[in-house]
Formats: C-alpha cells, structure tokens, sequence
C-alpha cells in the first residue's frame, strides 16, 4: 500500500481515505507493505508529521515492511530531518532515504524535537526542559512560556497515563513565525486505543458514547475521565478553557472524531479521516 | 503553621505529576498539628504547575488532617502561585469540597467547611 501525500500537507484529513482509514492498530490489517509518500511534499504541518510517525510505527510493529519516500524539496525534507522524524523512524526498522540530508543544528525555532515517551515522569522532565529552553533563548512573551510549558505537560500526561499504547507517545513543540504572526504550536500523539475506548473504562460512560467525536465533546468536560474518580478529569478540561483565550486553538484527533476549539469556536466536533491513536494540538499567539 | 517549600524539595520550575506532588507526605509526615490547621504550600520560584499536581497536593493534604483526627476547620494556603487562580484550578477544590478565593497578593485560600478569616501574605 503507497500512500501519497498532497504538495500541503495538513493533517490525516488531506489522504485518500481508502488507504489512511486502514487501521495498523486493528489484527485485520493485511498489508504487508506501507510506504508513504512524501515526494511531492512542499510544506508539512506538525500534525501530519504525527500521522506518518504514528502509523508508520504501528505499521512496523505489526510486522510490516515500511518505507517513508522523503521530500524532494531540500527545505522539507532538512526541517524533517532537523525535529528527528528520519532517525526516529529509522530506529523501529522503516526505511528511509535520507542520503545527502544534514540537519540544521541552528534551528531556533524547534523548541522540543520529536521526542518519544511513556511514562509521566518523562513528561514532567520535557515540561521543565521546555521551559528552560524557551528561557534561555527568550522565545515568546515571557508570560507565554510557563503556558507553553503546562499545555504540553498536560496533553502528554494524558498520552502517558490514558492511552495505552504499546509504542509510547511523541510531542514537539515549536515556534512558528509566520505572516499572521509568531506562535507556538504543542503537539503531542500516541498508537493507543483512543478517547472513545479510554472514557468506556468508566462504567458510567459506556453507554453515552456512540462515536468518537462525541468521546472528545465529553472528554473536553469538567470532571469526566475513564477512571471514574471524581477529582480526575480537569487536565483536559483546563486545556481546553485555556485555548478559548486570544488566538489560541486546540484541536484533539481520535480515531474518525475530531474536535477544535478556540476563541471564536467554542467547541466543533466531526468525522474525520482516521487518526490511528490520538493527537493533541496547541496553538498558542505570542 | 505548617510550610512546605516545592522549590526547596523538588528543585523543578515546573510541577506536572501526582508522583512529584507525593514529596509532600514526608514533609507532612515530619509535621505535627500542633500549632494550629494552617498549611502553606510555598510555590515560590515554581512557574508552571499542572492540575494532577494540584490535585494530589489536595488529596495529601487532606488524607493528613484526616489522620490528625482534628474537628477543628482546617486551612490550605498556596503562597506565591505561578499563575493566577482560573477556572481549572477552582474546578480541582470544587471536587475536593474546598472553597478557593484569591487574595489580592495572589495567595490561593482554600477553606474546609468553615472558612477563616482571610489573612493577606506581606
């Protein structure tokens, strides 16, 4: 199976559906090759970046033989190379051709690079090693940065704790600069099995759930999480509230939901094409 | 007056899981009620904190006064916290039956049952 993937690439949404709703997590995935296509590539946002980690991890886990074709714009595929994707693809057996490829070392605007984890305790070091590095470079607003720092925590925590996914999580942050304006966007995503599944661990919810999107509506609420206590919970629901503020915008990808909130919209939730785990992204204005 | 100083025992600017929030036991555990129900938590020097941490300090806390056996109205100060008191942060004492106000130095109160007189941090 070759998926291909468009000049802009925004997220999992841009891909055929017939080949990307093809779920490596699922024992009915038959494919025995996966390569995705890159060569057209010209500009690739964070949360696409997520998928092709995501499901070429899950691809390879399975047994598969996997193959990402790099850009051929040089600009492209050295931002790839510079936030990790090559060497951490490369590291779980998935072929990868970057010959000729350095990375640029002085890239400021990488705050964390692709980074794997599983466990909360990890989190909790990215969370300070971010803060440190947007300190001393004196990225963003100085008020900005603890903000930063505790919207990725939290989504990661989420990641690490709640998603049960055999090949850990990924986050990357980074600092855009662009026409609009200069921002930060957090992302954080995982193989696991996904918010519908992981809210149907709370007795109380299992049957209120039909559909992944309405599992993000709930899971963006106060108080409601799959463990069921009722202190826990307020992570993403805190979240949420802050990305409601000033140009700010989160945007959670579960399985075939999606759901985006932000100031003007105060929450929209959708099918969507498959996201095989989940993803997490923060956008927040300096 | 019993004070918990993070910075002192965690050295991390940003407080993020229940597991660093359980540092607080020991320093309870060292602690005795006999000055009175008031517990500072100091976030000086701390810039980040997350919910999960909030909420466990709240559990500790209270699992503590639980076992002091005291009848007496008990009190929670957050002195120097990284941010502002906001919504997410109110919705952790709502769920432990707290009340939360905010001083005008930016000192979070949070009172059991019968709220005390709010005492303003110089």
């Amino acid at each position: 199976m070759r998926i291909e993937a468009p000049t802009n690439f925004w997220s999992a949404s841009d891909l055929p559906s017939r080949f990307a709703s093809r779920d490596p997590r699922q024992q009915t995935f038959v494919d025995q090759e996966v390569e995705i296509d890159l060569r057209q590539c010209e500009f690739i946002l964070p949360t696409a970046i997520m998928w092709c980690l995501v499901y070429l991890f899950l691809a390879s886990k399975r047994g598969c033989t996997c193959r990402l074709l790099v850009p051929e714009n040089m600009g492209t595929c050295v931002y790839l190379k510079s936030i990790g994707l090559f060497d951490l693809l490369k590291s779980v057996g998935v072929e990868v051709d970057d010959r000729g490829v350095f990375s640029t070392r002085r890239d400021t605007q990488v705050v964390l690079p692709l980074t794997r984890f599983s466990r909360s305790e990890e989190v909790e070091e990215l969370a300070n090693r971010t803060l440190e590095a947007l300190n001393a470079r004196g990225t963003g607003a100085a008020n900005l940065r603890p903000l930063v720092s505790e919207a990725f925590a939290e989504l990661a925590l989420n990641a690490a704790e709640h998603a049960q996914s055999s090949l850990g999580a990924f986050g990357l942050i980074q600092f855009y600069q662009q026409t609009q304006g200069e921002r930060f966007i957090c992302v954080v995503a995982d193989g696991g099995i996904g918010v519908r599944r992981s809210l149907e661990r709370n007795p109380n919810l299992r049957d209120r759930i039909p559909y992944d999107w309405v599992a993000l509506e709930l899971a963006t609420r106060e108080r409601v999480s799959g463990t069921g206590q009722p202190t826990r919970g307020i992570g993403l629901f805190g979240v949420a509230e802050d990305m409601r503020k000033s140009g700010r915008q989160l945007v959670l990808h579960s399985g075939i939901g999606i759901l985006t909130i932000s100031e003007d919209v105060e929450l929209e939730s959708r099918r969507a094409t498959l996201f095989p785990g989940t993803l997490a992204f923060a956008s927040i204005p300096t | 007056m019993i004070t918990v100083k993070l910075w002192e025992i965690l050295q991390k600017k940003v407080l993020v899981t229940r597991e660093s929030a359980r540092v607080i036991t020991e320093a309870l555990r060292a602690s005795s009620a006999d000055g009175g129900l008031d517990i500072t938590i100091d976030f000086t020097r701390i810039e980040g904190v997350t919910p999960s941490f909030v909420d466990e300090t709240l559990t500790i806390v209270k699992e503590w006064i639980g076992q002091q056996r005291e009848q007496r109205p008990w009190r929670v100060l957050f002195v120097a916290p990284p941010t502002r008191l906001t919504l997410k942060f109110a919705t952790v004492a709502k769920a432990h039956e707290l009340e939360i106000t905010e001083t005008a130095s930016g000192t979070w109160i949070l009172t059991s049952g019968h709220a005390l007189p709010v005492v303003h941090q110089s």
